[in-house]
């Protein structure tokens, strides 16, 4: 005897080719199944069949008129036609039906965030994220949506949310991304920075007399950690390394990355903007060594 | 030492063959937590391989039919929708993080060091119970059915195996394990070998009768009665089952049957 619920731990694995054979046999004895409509058109969404799931969705509304979720779904699946208007229609149609459903919610923020109207994105992923916190596609939207109207922490805040719910996501590594990115702003808002180029002035010291290796490892390092996110407006806040004894502040880590994979290979884009403070430390170092040999 | 197989074990082998198109590599191992275990093959492997105890003695050829039982009843299922469990560093932290207070407790009599030892063995224990006891009851009924030759083999293996978890009723084993996973253990044991003892006629449950774990393992051994569907999808349901009722549903998760690291099907 197969079962409904065989098809929603297949689901749930991920195993979704399964989860739609299993459930189109599920369908052929049992037409009118609410589960099964539903999550036969997710699948199909998911398995990039938008016009099988519209139709099965479409089905499975024509028996369950109130389902809001079914709705969701098939706002969804139009989506991923283009078919932008449709999806806003379904949308909305779920959230009169159930004003708190927090897809509805979510989705329908996606969809004005594509619009470019951010506010009413964030409105929509605000109320959403107050219903089910835990979802991490709503903290990052919610991110995005902050970082496009420049409010910077707000953003900040929502990319710290997702990536803590689940790491091992690609949601999880755009929201770093963004962090990064978020830190670059942070960094240039206050324009030449001189402490980052006393720190480069120190990492050019320290790595004066260290192998590549040894500075690669330290440059890796750093920017590894740089993933999980450093706090380079915050001086009271340490970090240590394996690499490289002491405890150092999230600018001056910055600055010795910069420095490093300058060392490393100077064409390489490091996604951070250091190039002034660099230049000037470099103007230092140079003057600073008792036998100076730059070439001019 | 070579094992010396009996019938129907030959023509079970065969029949290995013919349902999974693969026949079955035997490797004789010292350090083998059970009597036998098997690496199904996947689809880059030559052959399903049986490890088996060096040191045995001719229950094997009731383990070795067992082992096929679980061979059979996965390849059945359309093969993208066979699942197996598992679980990783992070699962195993999350699930014993929930017991944190269980472990601690136990500091008072065993040195941290001991603790760290034995947490993977209560562990990968627990999560080997819970995820091969269902199928194990099907498969013994199956054995029981369908080779009445094996019958006698069959309940002195299902008798080592009793004399084993009995020893967690003890009061030593009581006071060296987190109450969580002694209590699932035994409730488990309980329903594996009431439902196998009334399937073979044998009271196996005798030393139960006067423990805590009476109650739920009752319980647990009527859902399975009553529910089970004889299927590899039957078994990951029942197996579903069985972790909501003993609260270890976070302990272990799903993925598809070839979903598995790239050095398994290295012998060893």
């Amino acid at each position: 005897m197969k079962d409904i619920n065989y098809a929603l731990m297949l689901i749930k694995a991920n195993k979704l080719e399964g989860a739609k054979d299993l459930l189109e046999e599920l369908l052929q004895r049992d037409p009118g199944n609410q589960d099964i409509l539903y999550n036969l058109g997710m699948c199909y969404t998911e398995l990039d069949e938008p016009e099988k799931a519209v139709k099965t969705l479409s089905e499975c509304i024509r028996y369950y008129p109130h389902y809001s979720n079914a709705y969701v779904a098939l706002g969804f699946a139009y989506s991923r036609l283009a078919d932008e208007e449709k999806a806003k229609d379904h949308f909305l149609r779920a959230l009169e039906i159930e004003p708190s459903n927090p897809y509805a919610l979510r989705n329908l923020g996606g969809l004005y965030g594509k619009e470019k109207d951010y506010e009413k994105a964030i409105q929509c992923l605000e109320k959403s994220f107050s219903i089910n916190p835990d979802d991490q596609q709503t903290a990052h939207g919610l991110g995005y949506s902050y970082l496009h109207i420049g409010k910077i922490d707000q953003a900040d805040k929502y990319f710290k949310i997702a990536i803590s719910l689940n790491e091992s996501t690609e949601i999880a590594g755009m929201a770093k991304d963004f962090r990064r990115e978020i830190a670059e702003i942070d960094l240039k808002a206050k324009g030449f920075r001189p402490d980052a180029m006393f720190y480069c002035l120190s990492a050019l010291q320290f790595f004066k007399d260290k192998t590549t290796e040894q500075v690669r490892q330290v440059a890796f390092e750093i920017g590894m950690r740089g993933r999980q996110g450093l706090d380079i407006n915050n001086p009271d806040k340490k970090y240590t390394l394996d690499s490289m004894g002491g405890s150092f502040t999230g600018l001056q880590l910055v600055s010795y990355m910069y420095v490093g994979f300058k060392i490393i290979d100077p064409k390489l884009n490091i996604g951070l903007d250091l190039s002034e403070e660099y230049k000037q430390a470099l103007g230092l170092f140079s003057k600073e060594r008792p036998h100076g040999n730059t070439i001019h | 030492m070579e094992i010396q197989f009996i019938d129907p074990v030959p023509a079970v082998l065969e029949e290995v063959k013919n349902a999974t198109g693969k026949g079955i590599e035997f490797i004789a191992q010292e350090n083998l937590a059970t009597y036998a275990a098997i690496k199904m093959a996947r689809k880059d492997m030559p052959s399903h391989l049986i490890y088996y105890k060096k040191e045995h003695d001719e229950i094997i050829n009731h383990l070795i039919v067992h082992e096929c039982g679980h061979l059979f009843r996965i390849f059945k299922c359309p093969e993208n929708q066979r699942l197996m469990p598992y679980s990783n560093q992070q699962i195993k932290y999350n699930a014993l993080k929930t017991i944190e207070n269980e472990i601690m407790a136990l500091t008072n009599i065993l040195s941290e060091d001991q603790i760290v030892h034995i947490i993977d063995l209560w562990y990968n224990g627990l999560i080997r119970q819970v995820t091969n006891l269902p199928p194990d009851i099907m498969i013994e009924k199956w054995i029981y059915d369908q080779f009445p030759t094996l019958r006698p083999l069959q309940l002195k293996s299902l008798k080592k195996q009793h004399s084993e978890s009995v020893a967690g009723l003890t009061e030593t084993v009581h006071r060296m394990t987190p109450h969580t996973i002694l209590f699932a253990s035994n409730v488990m044991n309980y329903a594996f070998f009431k439902i196998i003892g009334l399937h073979m006629g044998h009271n196996f449950i005798r030393e139960y009768s006067s423990t805590s774990y009476l109650g739920r393992g009752k319980e647990l051994a009527s859902i399975t009665e009553k529910d089970y569907t004889d299927s590899h999808e039957g078994d990951n349901i029942m197996i579903d089952r069985w972790a909501y009722y003993l609260n270890i549903s976070d302990w272990f998760k799903w993925h598809g049957f070839e979903d598995v690291p790239p050095d398994y099907g290295q012998a060893g």
